[in-house]
C-alpha cells in the first residue's frame, strides 16, 4: 500500500517539480530518498545547497517519514546530527501531506525560524538577542558547508 | 464493644470449633443491633450541635434543583450529585449494596462500580439533557464540545458566553452549516467508481469513499479508519486529513461501523481526564488490569471515617477489595492515616531491609536454601526433613499448640535471628542498630512475610481453582459443593492481608499497655489459625480435600471471626490513642 503512494509521489515531483527543492530514492529502495534544498534567497542560507536523506515508515502516509539534514547548518531548529524540529514531522502528521509539501515547510523553516520551540537553544538564544550574529554565522556556515 | 475481649475468645477455644461460629453470629447479630441505635443517636447529637450551616446550605441547593427552571453552573454539579443517586438506586447491583457492609461500624459510604462504558452513559444521559436547550446543537456535536472542555461545563458555558462563534469553531463546529440541532451527518458514505484513486493510498478499485460535504476533501474506507484509529488515541477531536474540519461523532461512527471503535473510543480518552479531574469521587481500581470506576455519590460520607479510624472499603465488580480514601489494598486495622505513615517508613528503610528479607531462606538445621511455593509458614526442608516455621526460623513443634508466640515482639530476644542481627551491625560503626529500628525491623518482616504469603496464597488460589474443576470431574460434585475452597481461601487472603496490616499497628503502638498486650493476644490467635487453615489448603488430593469440608468452613469461619475482632480491637487502640 505504502509503496504504490510513494511511486505516485515520486512521478508527481517529476512532472511537477517544486521551486528550489527536489528528492528521489537513493538506488533501487524505494523507501529510502535523498532530497536536496536550495537555500531560500531572502535568508542567510541563500547560495546553498542543503542535502537531506529521507527514510518512509513502511506505514507510510499513516506515519511520517523520517527526514534529517546530511548538510551541516546553523539552525535553531536543527540540531547537529541534522534532526528537525518541525511539528508536521511529528504529532502534526496527516495522511493527506506529501513529501513536496514538507519540504516546502522546511523552505520556509529555513526562512523563519521558530526560536521559541528550539532544538539547539544556544542558536536560538542567540537568534533572539543577537540577530545580526546569527545572520552572520549562518552566512558562514553556508560557505563552508554547503556551497 | 466487649465483642473482642481475647480472654472470652480463649474460654471457647477450649469448645469444639463448631460452636465459634454460632457464638460469634451471635454477637455479630447483637452488635449490629447496638450499632444501629449509637447510630441513630449520634447522628441527632451531629445535627443538633455543630453543622446548621451545612444544612441550610442544603436546603437551598435543592430547592433550586428543584425549580430546575434556569441552569445556573453550580447548581448543575448538585443536580447531577442528585441525578445520579436517584438513578444509580434503580440499578444497583446487587454486589455493591452487600459489600458496603465492610464497614463495622455505623459510617458507610454508598458507592457504585461503573466501567467507562456505563460512566459515559451517565454523564451523556446527565450533561447532555442539560445543556441541549442552551447550545441549540445536535447531541453529538454537544458531545464533541464536552468532550474538548473534558467535561466541564462550568468552564464550556463560560467560554461560550464570552464568544460563542470561537467557542464552537475551537473544536470544528461550523456553526453557519446548516444544523438547527439536528443529526446531520458531514460525511457521506459513497459506492466507489472504477476509476477512483483513493488520493491518500493511492489504491484503485475500491468499494467505498467517504466524502467530507463542507470541505470536500474525502478518501477510501481503509485510509479513514486506519487514521482515525491513530488519531482516536491521541485527541478529543478527529479532524479531516487535509483541513481543521471536525468530523463528528456520527461521522466516526459511520466511518468505522461501530460505536464501540467510533464515537466511544473517542469519547473514552476525554472520560478517562474527567475522572483524573474529579478524583474525589471517582476513583480507578487500583488493581493491574482492572477497569472499574468506583462512584462515591456523597463525598460527604467519606469525612466520617477519620473520625472513627475506620476506612472507606470499597469492593469493584471484579471482587478487588480497595480503600477509597487512599488508593491502597485494604489495610484494616490501620487506619489511612497510619498506613501512609508505615508504607512512608518502609520505603525509607526499606534500601536497609531489602536483602534482609530475600525469598530465600536458609534452612536453619542443613543450611540448604529453601524457597517458599506456598502460603503457610510451616516449613519441612526438602534436604533434611527438618520442619520449622518461616517466620522466626525455629522448630515446628511449639507451633502446634497454641502457643504461637514468634510473631510477638519481645525486646532484647534472642533467637536465630541474631545471625541476622550480627551482619546488620557490622554495617553500623557503632556496631549496634538504634533500638527502634530493630523493633521497626522486626515488625516489617513480619509485615513482608505475610505480604509475600498473602502473594502465594493468591497461587494457591488459582490451584485450588484447578482442583475444584478436577473435583468436578473425578469425584463427581456439583459446581456448588466446590464453593466452600472458594469461600475459605477468600477468608485466609482477607485475614492474612488483615494480619499483616497489624503488625503496622503494633509498630506504632505502646507495648506497655493493656489493650496492646490484648491487640497482640489476638494477634497471636488469628496467626496460628491462619497457619492452620493454609495448610489444609496445601492438600494436594481433592478426594481428601472434599472430606475436610465441614473443617475447612469451620477454620476459614473461625478465621474470619477473628479477623474482625482484631479489626475491631485496632481500631479502639487507634481512638483510644494508645497507637500514634
Amino acid at each position: 500500500m505504502s509503496l504504490k503512494r510513494i511511486t505516485k509521489e515520486l512521478n508527481d515531483l517529476g512532472r511537477d517539480p517544486p521551486t528550489s527543492c527536489s528528492a528521489g530514492p537513493v538506488g533501487d529502495d524505494l523507501y529510502h530518498w535523498q532530497a536536496s534544498i536550495m537555500g531560500p534567497p531572502d535568508s542567510p542560507y541563500a547560495g546553498g545547497v542543503f542535502f537531506l536523506s529521507i527514510h518512509f515508515p513502511t506505514d507510510y502516509p499513516f506515519k511520517p517519514p523520517k527526514i534529517s539534514f546530511t548538510t551541516k547548518i546553523y539552525h535553531p531548529n536543527i540540531n547537529a546530527n541534522g534532526n528537525i524540529c518541525l511539528d508536521i514531522l511529528k504529532d502534526q502528521w496527516s495522511p493527506a501531506l506529501t513529501i513536496s509539501k514538507v519540504l516546502l515547510s522546511i523552505c520556509s523553516l529555513l526562512t523563519d525560524a521558530n526560536p521559541d520551540d528550539p532544538l539547539v537553544p544556544e542558536i536560538a538564544h542567540i537568534y533572539k538577542t543577537d540577530r545580526a550574529k546569527y545572520e552572520a554565522t549562518a552566512k558562514e556556515w553556508t560557505k563552508k558547508y554547503a556551497v | 464493644m466487649t465483642k473482642l475481649d481475647p480472654f472470652c475468645c480463649h474460654s471457647i477455644g477450649s469448645n469444639s470449633e463448631l460452636s465459634y461460629t454460632d457464638e460469634d453470629e451471635f454477637y455479630e447479630v447483637i452488635d449490629i443491633g447496638k450499632e444501629q441505635e449509637e447510630e441513630e443517636k449520634e447522628e441527632e447529637e451531629e445535627e443538633e450541635g455543630e453543622d446548621d450551616g451545612d444544612t441550610d446550605t442544603e436546603e437551598f441547593i435543592f430547592e433550586n434543583s428543584d425549580s430546575d427552571s434556569d441552569t445556573y453552573s453550580f447548581e448543575s454539579q448538585f443536580l447531577n450529585i442528585k441525578e445520579n443517586v436517584l438513578k444509580t438506586s434503580k440499578n444497583l447491583s446487587p454486589k455493591s449494596s452487600t459489600s458496603n457492609k465492610h464497614s463495622i461500624n455505623d459510617v458507610k459510604v454508598d458507592y457504585d462500580c461503573l466501567n467507562t462504558l456505563q460512566l459515559y452513559d451517565m454523564l451523556i444521559e446527565s450533561k447532555i439533557r442539560r445543556l441541549k436547550p442552551i447550545f441549540k446543537i445536535s447531541e453529538t456535536r454537544l458531545l464533541n464540545l464536552l468532550a474538548y472542555f473534558d467535561w466541564n461545563e462550568d468552564r464550556l458555558i463560560e467560554r461560550y458566553t464570552e464568544n460563542k462563534e470561537d467557542t464552537l469553531s475551537s473544536c470544528g463546529i461550523n456553526i453557519f452549516g446548516s444544523d438547527n440541532g439536528n443529526d446531520i451527518k458531514n460525511v457521506i458514505k459513497l459506492e466507489a467508481k472504477k476509476s477512483y484513486v483513493c488520493p491518500i493510498c493511492c489504491e484503485d478499485n475500491l468499494e467505498w469513499v467517504f466524502y467530507l460535504k463542507t470541505c470536500k476533501h474525502h478518501a477510501c474506507q481503509e485510509c479513514y479508519q486506519r487514521y482515525i484509529k491513530d488519531e482516536i488515541n491521541k485527541s478529543k477531536l478527529v479532524k479531516c486529513m487535509n483541513c481543521d474540519n471536525t468530523l463528528n461523532l456520527n461521522d466516526l461512527d459511520l466511518i468505522m461501523g461501530d460505536k464501540d471503535d467510533g464515537s466511544r473510543k473517542l469519547l473514552e480518552f476525554s472520560i478517562r481526564s474527567f475522572i483524573t479531574k474529579h478524583s474525589d469521587q471517582y476513583k480507578w481500581c487500583p488493581f493491574a488490569d482492572c477497569d472499574q470506576i468506583i462512584h462515591v455519590k456523597d463525598t460527604c460520607q467519606l469525612v466520617e471515617f477519620p473520625r472513627y479510624h475506620i476506612s472507606p472499603y470499597v469492593k469493584c465488580n471484579n471482587d478487588h477489595n480497595f480503600c477509597f480514601q487512599c488508593g491502597r489494598e485494604k489495610h484494616a486495622p490501620a487506619d489511612c492515616r497510619l498506613a501512609n505513615n508505615w508504607i512512608k517508613k518502609a520505603d525509607k528503610e526499606s534500601a536497609t531491609l531489602n536483602w534482609v528479607f530475600a525469598n530465600t531462606k536458609e534452612c536453619p538445621r542443613c543450611s540448604v536454601n529453601i524457597e517458599k511455593n506456598g502460603g503457610c509458614n510451616h516449613m519441612i526442608c526438602g534436604g533434611c526433613k527438618y520442619e520449622f516455621c518461616w517466620v522466626c526460623e525455629q522448630d515446628w513443634e511449639p507451633h502446634k499448640n497454641s502457643f504461637f508466640n514468634c510473631i510477638k515482639y519481645e525486646k532484647g530476644k534472642v533467637g536465630n535471628n541474631v545471625e541476622d542481627e550480627n551482619s546488620d551491625s557490622n554495617k553500623t560503626k557503632n556496631g549496634k542498630l538504634p533500638k527502634d529500628f530493630q523493633k521497626y525491623k522486626h515488625y516489617y518482616r513480619l509485615f513482608s512475610e505475610h505480604e509475600q504469603s498473602a502473594k502465594l496464597d493468591m497461587k494457591l488460589y488459582a490451584q485450588i481453582e484447578k482442583k475444584i474443576q478436577s473435583m468436578q470431574e473425578t469425584v463427581g460434585i456439583s459446581w456448588i459443593e466446590g464453593q466452600f475452597l472458594q469461600e475459605s481461601i477468600n477468608n485466609l487472603i482477607n485475614a492474612r492481608t488483615a494480619l499483616k496490616w497489624s503488625f503496622a499497628l503494633s509498630y506504632y503502638s505502646d507495648q506497655s499497655h493493656n489493650l496492646t498486650k490484648i491487640f497482640e493476644d489476638n494477634q497471636l490467635l488469628l496467626a496460628s489459625n491462619i497457619e492452620e487453615l493454609s495448610q489444609l489448603f496445601t492438600e494436594k488430593d481433592p478426594r481428601m480435600l472434599l472430606e475436610m469440608k465441614l473443617k475447612c468452613l469451620n477454620k476459614a469461619q473461625f478465621v474470619k471471626a477473628r479477623m474482625e475482632a482484631l479489626i475491631e480491637c485496632g481500631r479502639e487502640l487507634l481512638s483510644k490513642g494508645i497507637c500514634s
